[in-house]
């Protein structure tokens, strides 16, 4: 299995204001797998997300990827997982203002070891002709298109989409669906996307229900349907 | 009625904003807030307390009847036989003194009690009534622990102490008027009762009167009527001793002192209130930005820009409004006695008056409050007239096409990255720097003002023009005392106008013959040349060419004088001419002298012909006095620079790392080093700041150069600006190690922001 979670527990606040966040999760996602996780609105996505993206730390319980526990108290070991493995997407793209398109993508870029060829990356995304712009003069579809490029020119083995199409309307939201889509077909990169759209689990190879921090279900999907015939 | 509800809700969930935004912002509105106190507080006591005094003695000069000047008679005259002589313009007062030694070996010049002149002013007890009573100088008394009651031994007189006293025409207690230094252990002045004068030795007292004129007069008509005196009194060959009240060192003494402190405060004043001028400017940019989709929701939502205006304005007007306020009162209540108490250490003067000048006042307080407002209204008013989109969308600026990043590419994305970042920011970057050169400015105004009174007084006594110089009354009757070796020259003192007050100017009348002064070429002057020391050209401006005019108080004899030379001359403000023309100036004969340079001491000069002798060490002891007296003013300037500079870089380096603080976050997202987070965002702002620290030097050297002339201004001597190598590598340790002090504490604060935190706070 490419990512394993165990019981995974993660509590916020002391003594009388506790709130259980995620409640003990077990999952396991294999190598180039599309899983979204569904859920509405404080079912705990996010917190799942950070906690396998090794932005925060969890309470109890365990994740591995690649067979390799995260070892969320060691910050060096934390910083070089995420340095190696990981890519994040996020529903409000958290681009750098003051760097261009292409140098917000260079920024993770710089990080790779066997970084992807920018140029080919900018066409491929159909962001060549903006590559110079700043993203305050992109569209919102164009800047999400950029955060996805950042995310990947570093060949990461587990991409993490946080609401990717949260901010986007529906047409450029398919467009993005599709790119994910394509990485995951060109790279064989393993994608965990988290989303209170049920239509992008179609997208997917196996869906996670989540409800007030517990898994209520975890499926296959056994008839997977491109992006670009979603529709919601 | 439902709008105005809305209204006053808005408002009201604002106000409920204020504090929470004032917390949020602690370390820069603290940063300021403390910056407004230290300066107003110090810069105001200076000023009040300087202030104060010199109200006090305006008002001792009133109500005590200073002087307009004294003479001294080789045989007392009677008031009528002196009013025939003199005229009816004068009235005059008999003040005789005796100098007796009392029992440690010190000396005190006893005077008679006076009554209508020079009345003495009580600090403690009474003026001495019974024959064993004595009124004594404050300063002689705490240097030889006497109190009130307590009793002195004067050449076997047994006396009681029955006031602490001052005497209005000795603020500082000069033996002879030509001396540089009071020293109280050895000399003080006291005042005892008329009839326990009379039973004093006779033969040593000395006959001084003390005038005043009875009508107001002009500055020419005073000259004119010194002279006269002189003429008359020494036509009938008993004046030994004269001295007009501005000539008098025991009283103006104190007032350059008291002017200079103020002039120099008020300098240091004028500098903080531009930086805290710029902090807010600063501060203003900084909110904007922080602010700024905040503001356009604000707008979208149908606030209008007057309320959001008064928001962002409350915040920085109370906390500059509460500063001035405190640092005010902390002058007004207790700071002030820093700069007084340095003044009563030297200075016998009345007790300070508090006085409020009403155009200093209005500045400390106004200034800020102005500057606070008026930054806001810029920074904020031309904003707001952007569209709420725009402002939402942190659309705020011009945008200028990117340098294509091709023709970067050699500089590697790291240089790139920080290249593109500084330059993206720069206007961020150029506040940074004019930050560090303000900062840079204060600081070395405090420290090179000590550096400069160090290094003068340390060549001061070398560029004495021999070891002794015997300042002589008149020439002696026999010359035969005065070594071959010894140069008799003339010296006389001039006044020129300086900035609307009159200066005066020690014109040397050198000899053919010159041994000390040969290579200023004096014989080949014209009558209307001179020589002036280079002390001079610095403090009046003047260069060679130049002509300026010069005034002889006594002879009345004005000099439209070119200059021919400026010469290496540090001893202070000096021209130079032949002894021949400044003797012919002076309607002396060809060989009159009053003054001998000499390489040793001149035994067998008659005392009474002496004016004054200065060596060396008197040089060197005045000018650490003088130093003394300004030593808190020194320590304030060099403590207060110091700690403003640390606050502006701890505030200028806050500022752009807060800037930064979510993209650097987001850096450790993505799995940035720490190492390589420093390398993009911080590397460079430490580079710059230290570069900038070292690049500003000579400029903040040559700016404080140009105004230091300015704040010497009430002195009537001069000394340049001068910071030594070791000051300046102060500042550029202070201004590195608080970058890097700063640094890393933010720092430390950046690596404690959640990572989730940093990316829900993002949009």
């Amino acid at each position: 299995m490419f990512v394993e979670v165990k019981h995974l527990k993660k509590d916020y606040g002391i003594g009388e204001n506790v709130v259980h966040v995620l409640k003990g999760l077990s999952f396991q996602l294999e190598k180039g797998e599309i899983c979204t996780v569904l859920g509405p609105s404080g079912a705990g996505k996010s917190t799942l997300l950070n906690l396998i993206g090794g932005i925060d730390t969890l309470t109890s319980g365990e994740i591995r990827i690649n067979g390799k526990k995260i070892e969320l108290d060691d910050k060096d070991g934390l910083l070089e997982y995420r340095r190696d493995h990981l890519g994040f997407v996020f529903q409000f793209y958290n681009l750098i203002p003051d760097l261009t398109v292409k140098e917000n993508i260079e920024v993770c870029g710089f990080l790779g070891k066997n970084s992807l060829d920018i140029q080919k990356l900018l066409k491929d995304l159909g962001l060549k002709e903006h590559q110079n712009k700043y993203p305050r003069q992109l569209s919102g579809g164009q800047q999400q298109r950029t955060s996805i490029g950042r995310a990947l020119i570093k060949a990461p083995t587990l991409l993490l989409c946080d609401e990717p199409t949260g901010a986007l309307d529906y047409e450029t939201s398919k467009e993005i669906l599709e790119l994910i889509e394509n990485v995951n077909r060109e790279y064989n990169t393993t994608i965990l996307i988290v989303t209170h759209n049920e239509a992008i689990s179609r997208m997917s190879d196996r869906i996670i229900h989540l409800k007030d921090g517990r898994i209520t279900k975890n499926e296959k999907n056994p008839s997977k349907t491109p992006a670009k015939d979603l529709a919601w | 009625m439902v709008t105005g509800g809305r209204g006053v809700i808005m408002k009201n969930v604002l106000k409920k904003r204020l504090p929470r935004f004032l917390f949020k912002n602690i370390a820069i509105y603290g940063g300021i807030a403390l910056f407004i106190i230290l300066m107003t507080s110090l810069a105001a006591a200076y000023v009040i307390g300087n202030q104060g005094i010199s109200a006090a003695f305006e008002d001792a000069r009133e109500n005590n009847r200073l002087e307009d000047g004294f003479f001294s008679l080789a045989v007392p005259m009677e008031e009528s036989e002196l009013s025939g002589l003199l005229g009816n313009s004068l009235e005059f007062e008999y003040q005789p003194y005796v100098d007796l030694t009392a029992s440690d070996e010190s000396e005190v010049r006893v005077f008679q009690m006076r009554h209508s002149i020079d009345i003495p002013f009580v600090l403690e007890g009474s003026l001495p009534d019974g024959d064993n009573e004595i009124g004594l100088d404050r300063l002689y008394a705490e240097a030889h622990d006497l109190k009130l009651g307590d009793h002195i031994t004067i050449e076997s007189k047994d006396m009681e102490v029955s006031g602490i006293i001052g005497l209005p025409e000795y603020i500082v207690s000069f033996k002879e008027l030509g001396d540089l230094l009071a020293d109280r252990d050895v000399f003080g002045v006291s005042i005892v009762s008329d009839g326990f004068f009379a039973t004093l030795n006779e033969e040593r007292i000395i006959n001084q009167y003390a005038y005043k004129f009875k009508s107001e007069l002009s500055k020419d008509e005073v000259n004119r009527e010194n002279r006269d005196i002189i003429k008359k009194l020494g036509d009938k060959g008993i004046l030994t001793d004269f001295c007009a009240i501005g000539d008098n060192n025991r009283v103006n003494n104190l007032l350059s002192k008291l002017d200079l402190n103020i002039n120099m405060s008020t300098y240091f004043l004028v500098l903080s209130m531009i930086i805290v001028a710029f902090l807010f400017a600063l501060v203003s940019v900084h909110t904007f930005e922080e602010e700024c989709s905040f503001v356009g929701v604000l707008i979208a939502t149908g606030y209008k820009k007057r309320t959001i205006l008064r928001h962002y304005l409350t915040i920085p007007v109370l906390v500059t409004l509460i500063s001035t306020g405190i640092g005010l009162l902390l002058a007004l209540t207790f700071v002030y006695k820093v700069p007084t108490q340095s003044v009563y250490a030297y200075y016998v003067v009345p007790k300070m008056l508090y006085t409020i000048d009403p155009a200093r006042m209005a500045f400390m307080i106004g200034f800020p409050i102005l500057a606070v407002i008026l930054i806001n209204l810029i920074v904020f008013g031309r904003k707001l007239n952007l569209t709420p989109l725009r402002l939402i969308r942190r659309d705020t600026k011009k945008e200028k096409r990117v340098k294509n990043a091709n023709e970067m590419k050699s500089l590697g994305f790291l240089n790139r990255f920080r290249l593109r970042t500084v330059v993206r920011s720069k206007g961020q970057y150029i506040s940074l720097v004019i930050g560090v050169f303000l900062a840079g400015l204060l600081c070395m105004f405090g420290l090179g003002m000590r550096s400069s009174f160090d290094q003068y007084i340390d060549t001061l006594p070398d560029s004495a023009v021999s070891d002794y110089q015997y300042v002589l009354k008149a020439p002696l009757p026999d010359a035969s005392v005065i070594p071959a070796d010894a140069e008799r020259d003339t010296i006389s003192t001039y006044e020129t106008e300086f900035n609307g007050r009159m200066l005066p100017v020690n014109v040397l009348g050198i000899g053919s013959d010159s041994k000390y002064l040969r290579e200023f070429n004096v014989s080949s002057l014209s009558d209307n040349e001179i020589i002036i020391s280079d002390i001079m050209a610095a403090k009046l401006g003047i260069h060679k060419g130049d002509t300026i005019e010069l005034d002889n108080k006594l002879t009345l004899h004005k000099w439209n004088a070119k200059v021919a030379e400026v010469v290496d001359f540090e001893l202070g403000v000096y021209v130079f001419t032949a002894q021949k023309t400044l003797n012919s100036y002076l309607e002396k004969e060809e060989g009159y002298y009053n003054t001998v340079f000499s390489d040793g001491e001149i035994a067998g000069i008659d005392e009474r012909f002496i004016s004054t002798v200065v060596t060396k060490e008197k040089v060197a002891d005045s000018a650490k006095q003088m130093k003394t007296l300004m030593a808190s003013l020194i320590v304030m300037l060099t403590a207060v620079g110091i700690i403003c500079y640390i606050i502006v870089m701890f505030m200028l380096t806050k500022m752009v790392i807060d800037k930064n603080a979510l993209n650097i976050s987001l850096l450790k997202v993505f799995g940035y080093r720490n190492k390589e987070v420093n390398k993009l965002y911080l590397s460079q702002t430490q580079w710059i700041i230290i570069l900038s620290v070292i690049v500003f030097l000579p400029l903040q050297y040559f700016l404080l150069g140009k105004i230091w002339p300015g704040m010497l201004n009430s002195m009537s001597g001069y000394f340049y600006f001068r910071v030594t190598p070791l000051v300046m590598a102060i500042i550029v340790v202070l201004g590195t190690a608080t970058c890097l002090i700063t640094n890393m504490i933010h720092v430390k604060h950046v690596r404690k922001i959640d990572m989730t935190e940093a990316l829900k706070n993002r949009e």
